[in-house]
């Protein structure tokens, strides 16, 4: 029997959506002092329209080549462009491995485990990952599927928790201080949309509709954002912007019957999606430099792209302005829209171009 | 030190696994001459004493009958053959004209065979048939009169239901193939044979429906049976790591069931069951993650009786391979997520214990797993002492003696009896509790929840020919759920025409069954 990899759509669907997810974790709506709650959910409505805006020239590409990634379409049209583009993706995820892997260790570090080491928790994520990344990305959206209802249930039940401590009058309306700051959340929020990328490297491992799929995690992951967001804003208020992590401090106040706190669920959560997005991107990052290494070196792509990991997440994970820093507009959206918008809409350009050239040279 | 590598390089490559091979004058065909057969037939087999040969005249030519001493009954033997071969006179009897009474005028058993290779006869003398060598003949013929005897169909043991049959494959191959035909009446169920082991040359049969099962399963499965490279086959086990395809997986994507009803089953959803001579589990493959979590008795009782049962087998897995690393977790490193009432009790008893709570729970399974391991070998009423004496070194001797805490000898007690309520997972379980409890102690619920996603990636990892193994719990249908997580009533049910192949995520392409 032939082995096929692929993945059914909803499964990619919930790969990305909890990959996603991850993020809201940390950066809630109050996390920035600035802005107040209710302009991010509305930030965050404005940055899902800004994702599929940016997901047009991939969708040109994607209708042309129904079954090619980015990189076989590179690859078609030039075989060195396909390396150098090979070489961008692959440092991209990889630098968003490392990216999530620290943030992973600062919250460990910070909240669960003062008093730990901030190497450990990290060599064993990095683990974890490593395996998962190996085992490929059939398995990973396989208990992508069973993470998606154990978070689910986890996030109903802590809402259901902290009923009794949801207040009305924490709500703002969300253009008090004007649309800048709107414009501001729906940047900050679209930084840190990097599955954008990931969809278009997964293109030729998914099996069904693409574009429903991508339209359904969009759909999805704004009701998750918007229900966090409100969540926080309601039971926390002014609170929720003095703490590193609004979310786990959520989780600590909420009460049910013999359960005091629930931020052993929430630690859970988190490491499942930590481990989860940095085996996808660790996956991501290697698949790329698998494709530019000649035939009897593929294999030492993941291990080779692990041990960068560990060793970048172990330095990044003291650099706590550096941290910040990739969050930022600039260090975030640039590359994003390099990778997502401008590389696939030049490719389809280019491709149109050689088209027109080669009807007219036939003509 | 490089020389060591080199050495141990060179004893590695030197002792490497090489496959069994098979005497060559096996392959020798009979001569007709009967003394120069008799004589290569008494080299080949060593002159071990239990072959027996007796001369006889068959209507004036010398003949032989051999067989193996105890594996023929003696009654069939005197009636149908001994009486009716020495009571022959047939007029001008030449060798021709003997074999040809023998191939078309006798009946002398109901499997009567002809053959023509040393090997052959040797199979069916093992095998329990009767051979019959005459002179000048070139081919032997075999009588299939065996009556050794062998463990009667008794109830299961490892597979107990209350209402189902209670009736369990026993080690003679061929009486579990009728039980399963009893049960099947139908002629698109299929045995068919192999022979794997060069030694032992062990029976093995694949059953399936033909119109059910996937002919690219079925041709896997056999070419997989065909890389057995095996001497001597005396378990199903010893096939199960060719049929696996993941053979460092925590899980196994094999099944083993001692039940012809379960069996049936799970053939009619297109499944391959291999039954081994000599062995009274068949394998079944594929198998899913979800089917351990079924019994027969699921679809004898009412769907939301068995559908709160099942809920109470998944329930039972994850207390029996997490509560005590859970417990070693929550105690050593995060106390505060105890209820305050039984936080001071659990402190209360672990102020009295000398041990550190990992080794205190480490110490306890491992007390426990030495006492089901004695009292599953030892003879039954030992063992029965064996689990009194362990109830009161656990239960109470222990916790008089101040080694272990009360709550510990609680925990112990509920992870064991879970362990059981799913008794085919209780391997990779019992493995995965000890490293639940290790990873707990050392990383409190961090180290918990990231060995669990490594169990998790683990288990979606397995694909047995071509089928994930966690379908279609992820990737999901809904179709298919109506017997995994809840079972659907028998009007639902018994209207459905799902294969495995047909599950979401199979690589299997040909989705409907034909085999023929």
């Amino acid at each position: 029997m032939n082995r096929t990899v692929y993945v059914d759509t909803r499964q990619l669907l919930m790969v990305l959506f909890l990959s996603r997810i991850f993020t809201a974790l940390t950066f809630t709506p109050q996390g920035d002092e600035r802005i107040a709650g209710s302009t991010v959910m509305l930030g965050q409505l404005l940055s899902c329209l800004l994702q599929l805006l940016l997901l047009v020239p991939a969708w040109l590409l994607y209708r042309d080549h129904p079954r090619a990634s980015v990189l076989d379409c590179a690859n078609t049209l030039n075989r060195p462009l396909g390396g150098i583009l090979a070489v961008l993706y692959g440092a991209f995820f990889l630098v968003n491995a490392v990216y999530t892997a620290a943030s992973f260790d600062f919250f460990l570090t910070t909240a669960i485990y003062p008093n730990s080491s901030s190497w450990l928790p990290l060599i064993l994520l990095v683990g974890v990952a490593w395996y998962g990344a190996h085992v490929g990305i059939e398995p990973l959206s396989r208990v992508a599927g069973f993470l998606f209802v154990g978070v689910l249930l986890s996030g109903v039940f802590i809402a259901l928790a902290l009923i009794p401590r949801y207040d009305l009058s924490n709500w703002v309306s969300p253009l008090y201080d004007g649309v800048e700051p709107v414009w501001r959340a729906a940047w900050g929020s679209l930084t840190r949309s990097t599955e954008l990328a990931a969809v278009l490297l997964l293109v030729p491992m998914v099996k069904g509709n693409l574009r429903s799929g991508v339209l359904w995690w969009q759909g999805i992951t704004l009701v998750a954002f918007e229900a966090i967001g409100l969540g926080t804003l309601l039971a926390l208020g002014e609170y929720a912007g003095t703490r590193l992590f609004p979310v786990y401090t959520l989780s600590t106040i909420a009460e049910f019957s013999i359960f005091q706190r629930m931020d052993a669920l929430h630690m859970a959560v988190w490491v499942f999606l930590a481990a989860l997005k940095t085996g996808l991107y660790l996956f991501l990052a290697a698949f790329c430099l698998r494709d530019i290494l000649p035939q009897g070196q593929k294999k030492f792509a993941l291990p080779f792209c692990a041990v960068l990991l560990l060793v970048g997440s172990i330095w990044l994970a003291r650099q706590g302005g550096l941290l910040v820093g990739l969050t930022s507009p600039f260090g975030g959206v640039v590359p994003l829209l390099l990778l997502v918008a401008v590389c696939p809409l030049l490719l389809w350009l280019w491709e149109r171009m050689r088209g027109r050239r080669e009807v007219h040279h036939g003509a | 030190m490089f020389e060591f590598y080199k050495r141990w390089f060179h004893y590695y490559k030197d002792s490497a696994y090489a496959p069994p091979k098979t005497d060559p004058a096996l392959s020798q065909r009979l001569g007709e001459n009967l003394l120069d057969n008799m004589v290569t037939i008494r080299q080949l087999y060593a002159n071990s004493e239990d072959l027996v040969t007796r001369g006889v005249q068959v209507s004036g030519l010398s003949a032989q009958l051999l067989f193996c001493e105890g594996m023929v009954d003696n009654q069939a033997f005197a009636e149908l053959v001994a009486e009716p071969l020495t009571s022959l006179e047939l007029p001008d009897a030449t060798p021709a004209s003997l074999q040809k009474w023998l191939r078309e005028e006798s009946i002398l058993a109901i499997d009567q065979k002809e053959f023509y290779t040393f090997g052959e006869l040797f199979t069916f003398l093992m095998s329990g048939f009767v051979v019959l060598l005459l002179d000048g003949v070139a081919t032997g013929t075999a009588l299939g009169i065996q009556g050794f005897n062998f463990r009667g169909v008794s109830e299961p043991t490892t597979e107990i239901n209350v209402r189902g049959s209670k009736e369990s494959f026993v080690e003679p191959v061929r009486i579990n193939l009728t039980l399963i035909r009893r049960r099947i009446k139908s002629p698109t169920m299929k045995f068919e044979s192999l022979t794997v082991g060069s030694k032992s040359n062990t029976s093995v049969y694949l059953v399936y429906l033909t119109d059910c099962v996937s002919q690219d399963l079925l041709q896997e499965v056999k070419n997989r049976l065909a890389k057995v490279k095996m001497d001597v086959i005396l378990s199903s086990g010893y096939l199960q790591p060719y049929l696996d395809e993941k053979t460092r997986s925590i899980f196994s994507g094999v099944g083993i069931t001692e039940r012809p009803d379960t069996l049936c089953a799970k053939i009619r959803e297109g499944r391959i069951a291999i039954l081994v001579d000599g062995t009274p589990f068949a394998l079944i493959v594929p198998y899913l993650f979800h089917e351990h979590f079924q019994s027969l008795d699921d679809y004898a009782q009412r769907p939301y009786y068995a559908t709160f049962i099942r809920w109470l087998k998944y329930l039972s897995f994850f207390v029996s391979m997490l509560l005590p690393g859970l417990y070693v977790a929550m105690v050593s490193f995060h106390p505060e997520l105890f209820p305050h009432a039984l936080l001071l009790n659990v402190a209360a008893s672990e102020t009295i214990t000398p041990f550190p709570i990992m080794l205190e729970a480490l110490l306890i399974h491992v007390i426990y797993e030495i006492m089901r391991e004695a009292g599953l070998r030892l003879p039954r009423p030992i063992g029965h002492a064996v689990g009194i004496v362990g109830a009161l070194v656990i239960g109470d001797a222990a916790v008089t003696a101040g080694l272990i805490g009360a709550p510990m000898v609680m925990v112990v007690a509920l992870t064991a009896i879970s362990s059981f309520v799913v008794p085919s997972l209780y391997e990779p379980v019992t493995v995965l509790r000890l490293a639940f409890i290790l990873v707990g102690g050392m990383l409190g619920l961090y180290g918990i929840t990231l060995l669990l996603l490594v169990v998790g990636l683990n288990l979606c990892a397995v694909n047995p020919f071509g089928i994930p193994a966690t379908s279609p719990e992820t990737p999901f249908s809904l179709y298919a759920m109506r017997d995994v997580l809840v079972r659907a009533g028998w009007k639902h049910l018994g209207g459905e025409n799902l294969r495995v192949q047909d599950l979401p995520g199979s690589e299997v392409p040909e989705k409907r069954g034909g085999a023929q």
